[in-house]
């Protein structure tokens, strides 16, 4: 046959064409052309198989096969073919799993079954003469050689294994199983039950597509090769169709006489859970399918019609016998089983009970063709209500599947989104998911012992009291200040050219708390003013005020003369604009003012005398602890003072902010006096020795502990920072 | 004298102890403490309310409407210093219920109208214009300062780091800036500089105010040990 058919579709080509005209499947594989030591691979291309030649087969099989045929006087011995012949994939797989130097397939893999069939065989004795198929044929025509010379050695091999299948037979079938535990479960049933058990296996068979029933002639077990595609290899995998529940519902489209099945008896102990999963959802129908058979595993459906049997008609069925990859050992083993039912008594098996091999088992599609879908039991399955369908159980549900969320089959317009747009998504998604962040619980701390706190602060009042306590007078323990301040000159000379004809207006502006060291700020220079008989006249923007100037003036003057208290100014810079403009009118009561002025205002007192204006007093002292009174001052009373002298009291935070206004070209406050350091050279200067010489000591120790402190700090800072640095 | 004595002696006795009791935060945050800062706070704004009704309230209002007698409230003179205060007080009055408080709207833009006006104009008048000038001060080393004396090279050194600390302080809080083809907004190198050098004069300055305060605090401190001591020295001796 010059021929080439397609292992794709069937169809006859060329032999030296390359590719199938009919489907386009590559009839030559791309490296085919190298040359192979072991002859060409591909079976297609091997030349037509002449006669004579056998196919190539299973080799245990066709050792089975040829111990069947040695038995006959006119059967030509089983050639045994070679490794590296020319076969099948499928077959040399086959081929491969077997063990070298192995008798026969290994225990426990050929079917009791097969070995009723080779039983029966023997028991029989007729020649059959199978039908081989041609690419069959070849192979043998190759491989007999080679296996006429080994023939002899074969059928020794075969028979010594197939007589310990034979011991095994005769065991209880439990023993069996217990022996060589498969996933197949081992058959042991009369030759034609397991002809019908095989023609059932044959008959659901889905991917059959033409059904050609016509009965295969048993004195010819040769097959087309073109009825062994490539495409049928899975028929390899009909013994473990037993497990599918759909077998015993197939027989029905074939429409034939099937032998009564027998009895199965299911060894259930000896299956795998797995494959009692499988099988545990019908068995009803297992054990219908295995009623006739008194004992012994479950039977395989017989796949191959006995002769006699009634042929059903082509269009009845829906199975295709020819179309069928029929190992041509199954196909031998029909065409050689007998018609009679009964095995024979007496009769050793001449075949060893085999299983699917676990090469073939793994190469289950099980999972592979399993339906995603997982059907739902009948009760659960929900009943139609509406439309042609309405009553059936398990319909499709067409609105779910259109209800369905999924991805929209028409890509929408993409959303052109820039990087922009999409930080502040970003943005937007980290805030939301910071709402819905729970925060963690937050362990109440232990209460620490406030320790640092507690040392700075008895350092601070040991240093400060330290010379109180040892009654250190001024300058004994910190030497007093040699040098004056720049800016105590100027004020210096300010009191000594005031007029004694206008009285001095002295604000308080401080609280009560800053008392302490304005009192000894403010002191040497209303000592200095009173020394000189100016008159004073205190007032206020703040409510305590006036009880702060009472306080101090009342202990520097003599015998509480000389002084006179306008009182608290309400309004705050508003008051100060209006005092300024008009003193008489934003004054109108004085403040613990003496008896002689009891009803009157402090305006008719001699002190002020003549004052109606700001420049009528012959000095402005603003003695303030907050640069914003101090501005106040300075802006408000600059325009109205004229010639008279502005004077500053600061405290010592306020002092930077307000030098300016002193500093300027066109100073717009004439003398400043700051801090403690410049009281006491004021009270140096005019011979006086007050507070700012009392607190001396205590202010010098004090700051002498601050400065060590902030140095033990800064120290403290900077190692931790370069030990830190180390530690990278 | 011996009445005024004890009362001398029970104010000394009151005031270490209010003292000791506001120090005591130094160990923490108490009873003691929390309540000599409660009855400070009573104790002042008691005394500001006496001296404000002694000081502005009597004077201003009352003591005018009773001493004037109502020929005189009605004389047209006393419109502008009793009607009309006496109407600015009443209506204020009224912000203190809901239902009525928006008549007291005008008195409250009256007090805020005003002193905007003066504030502004002071700091625009007193501070903004000659503190300008001042900035601008001649470079010339011949210049006398004429409060503080400084001539020469000091004054000009003087000048020099008020000017550069002027502008540069300035420079530190200008937050404008053009955009970049880039889209960024940074300032230029230069202003960069200038804005940290500026940060360096804030930072020497809110230095020297912390120093200050912390001065002035010790000095407070001393003077209140002292009192403590002598207190207790007085308590002691009976002096």
């Amino acid at each position: 046959m010059s021929d080439v058919r397609c292992p794709m579709c069937s169809a006859s080509n060329p032999e030296d064409a390359e590719v199938c005209a009919s489907c386009g499947a590559r009839l030559k594989p791309l490296v085919a052309d190298l040359p192979s030591p072991e002859g060409p691979t591909d079976w297609e291309e091997k030349p037509e198989p002449t006669e004579g030649e056998e196919p190539e087969e299973e080799d245990w099989l066709r050792r089975v096969r040829a111990q069947a045929e040695s038995e006959l006087p006119d059967e030509e011995a089983p050639e045994e073919a070679p490794e590296d012949a020319e076969a099948p994939d499928w077959l040399g797989r086959l081929r491969e799993v077997e063990i070298p130097g192995e008798e026969g397939p290994p225990e426990g893999e050929v079917p009791d079954w097969l070995t009723a069939f080779a039983e029966e065989a023997v028991v029989e004795g007729e020649p059959t003469e199978a039908p081989e198929p041609d690419w069959l044929e070849r192979v043998r025509d190759q491989e007999a050689p080679e296996a006429e010379e080994d023939i002899g050695e074969a059928e020794q091999e075969e028979e010594d294994w197939l007589a310990r299948l034979k011991v095994e037979e005769e065991q209880p079938p439990e023993e069996v199983f217990e022996e060589v535990p498969s996933l197949e479960p081992d058959v042991d049933w009369p030759t034609d039950e397991a002809e019908a058990k095989l023609e059932e296996l044959l008959e659901p068979e889905p991917e059959i597509e033409e059904p050609e029933l016509a009965p295969i002639p048993p004195e010819s077990l040769e097959l087309e090769p073109a009825e062994v595609p490539e495409g049928e290899f899975p028929e390899a995998e009909m013994p473990l169709e037993v497990e599918e529940p759909e077998i015993p519902l197939a027989p029905e489209p074939m429409d034939l006489e099937l032998p009564k099945i027998p009895k199965i008896e299911r060894p259930e102990a000896e299956l795998p859970p797995e494959i009692e999963e499988e099988v545990e959802p019908r068995p009803s129908e297992i054990e219908e399918a295995a009623e006739p058979i008194e004992e012994g595993p479950p039977q395989v459906p017989a796949l191959i019609f006995e002769e006699g049997d009634e042929v059903p008609s082509e269009d009845a069925p829906d199975i295709d016998l020819d179309a069928i990859e029929l190992p041509d050992w199954l196909a031998e083993l029909k065409q050689t089983a007998p018609p009679e039912k009964e095995p024979v008594e007496g009769v050793p098996l001449d075949i060893a009970p085999a299983t699917l091999p676990s090469w073939l088992e793994a190469m289950r599609p099980i999972d592979t063709f399993r339906s995603v879908v997982e059907i739902e039991a009948e009760e659960e399955q929900i009943v139609e209500s509406a439309g042609p369908l309405a009553g059936l159980r398990g319909a499709l549900m067409a609105e779910p599947v259109v209800a369905m969320p999924r991805a929209a089959s028409v890509s929408a317009a993409r959303l052109e989104v820039t990087e922009r747009q999409y930080a502040q998504a970003e943005l937007l998604h980290r805030m939301v998911e910071e709402e819905d962040r729970e925060l963690p619980e937050v362990r109440a701390e232990r209460a620490r012992l406030p320790l640092v706190r507690w040392v700075i602060g008895v350092l601070l009042i040991l240093a400060v009291a330290l010379p109180t306590f040892l009654s250190l007078q001024s300058g004994e323990g910190f030497p007093l200040p040699i040098l004056r301040p720049r800016d105590l000159d100027p004020l210096f000379d300010l009191v000594e050219t005031a007029s004694i004809d206008q009285p001095v207006l002295v604000v308080f502006d401080y609280p009560p708390g800053y008392y302490g060291e304005l009192d000894a700020v403010a002191s040497p220079l209303l000592e200095h003013i009173l020394s000189r008989g100016l008159r004073v006249a205190t007032l206020s923007t703040q409510p305590t005020g006036p009880a702060l100037a009472e306080g101090l003036l009342n202990r520097l003057s003599e015998n509480g003369q000389g002084y006179i208290h306008l009182g608290y100014l309400s309004g705050g810079p508003t008051a100060v604009q209006l005092f300024v403009a008009s003193p008489r009118e934003a004054t109108p009561k004085g403040f613990n003012l003496p008896e002689e002025l009891e009803r009157q205002t402090s305006w008719q007192s001699p002190i002020l005398e003549g004052v109606s204006r700001l420049s009528d007093f012959s000095m402005v002292v603003v003695i303030t602890a907050g640069p914003e009174s101090a501005r106040t001052w300075a802006e408000q009373a600059y325009p109205w003072k004229g010639d008279t002298p502005l004077v500053m009291v600061l405290s010592t935070g306020a002092e930077p902010l307000v030098r300016p206004y002193y500093e300027a070209l066109e100073p717009q406050v004439d003398a400043i006096l700051t801090s403690l350091p410049a009281a006491v050279a004021y009270e140096q200067l005019i011979g006086s020795r007050g507070g700012a010489h009392a607190r001396w000591n205590g202010f010098g120790a004090g700051m002498f502990s601050v400065e060590l402190i902030l140095f033990a700090g800064a120290i403290y800072g900077v190692a931790g920072w370069f030990l830190s640095m180390r530690r990278g | 004298m011996a009445e005024l004595s004890i009362i001398d002696l029970l104010g000394t006795i009151i005031a270490a102890l209010l003292t000791v009791m506001v120090l005591s935060y130094l160990l923490r945050d108490n009873f003691l403490f929390r309540f000599a800062v409660y009855l400070f706070i009573g104790a002042a704004s008691g005394y500001a309310g006496s001296i404000a009704w002694h000081n502005v309230l009597k004077p201003g209002l009352i003591d005018p409407f009773f001493s004037q007698g109502l020929a005189g409230i009605l004389d047209s003179s006393s419109i502008t210093t009793l009607i009309v205060p006496w109407l600015l007080v009443i209506t204020l009055l009224l912000k203190i219920s809901p239902l009525t408080s928006r008549y007291g709207g005008l008195p409250l833009a009256l007090l805020v109208g005003v002193g905007a006006a003066v504030v502004v104009g002071g700091a625009i008048t007193g501070t903004l214009i000659p503190q300008s000038l001042a900035s601008m001060d001649s470079l010339n080393p011949s210049e006398v300062a004429p409060l503080t004396g400084e001539t020469g090279f000091e004054r000009v050194i003087n000048v020099l780091i008020m000017l550069v600390g002027t502008v540069s302080t300035l420079s530190y809080f200008r937050f404008s800036t053009r955009r970049a083809p880039s889209g960024r907004a940074d300032l230029s190198p230069l202003m960069e500089w200038v804005s940290i050098v500026g940060r360096l004069f804030i930072a020497v300055t809110f230095g020297v105010m912390y120093a200050g305060a912390l001065s002035a605090t010790i000095v407070i401190l001393a003077e209140r040990l002292q009192f403590l001591w002598s207190a207790v020295s007085s308590l002691i001796t009976g002096s």
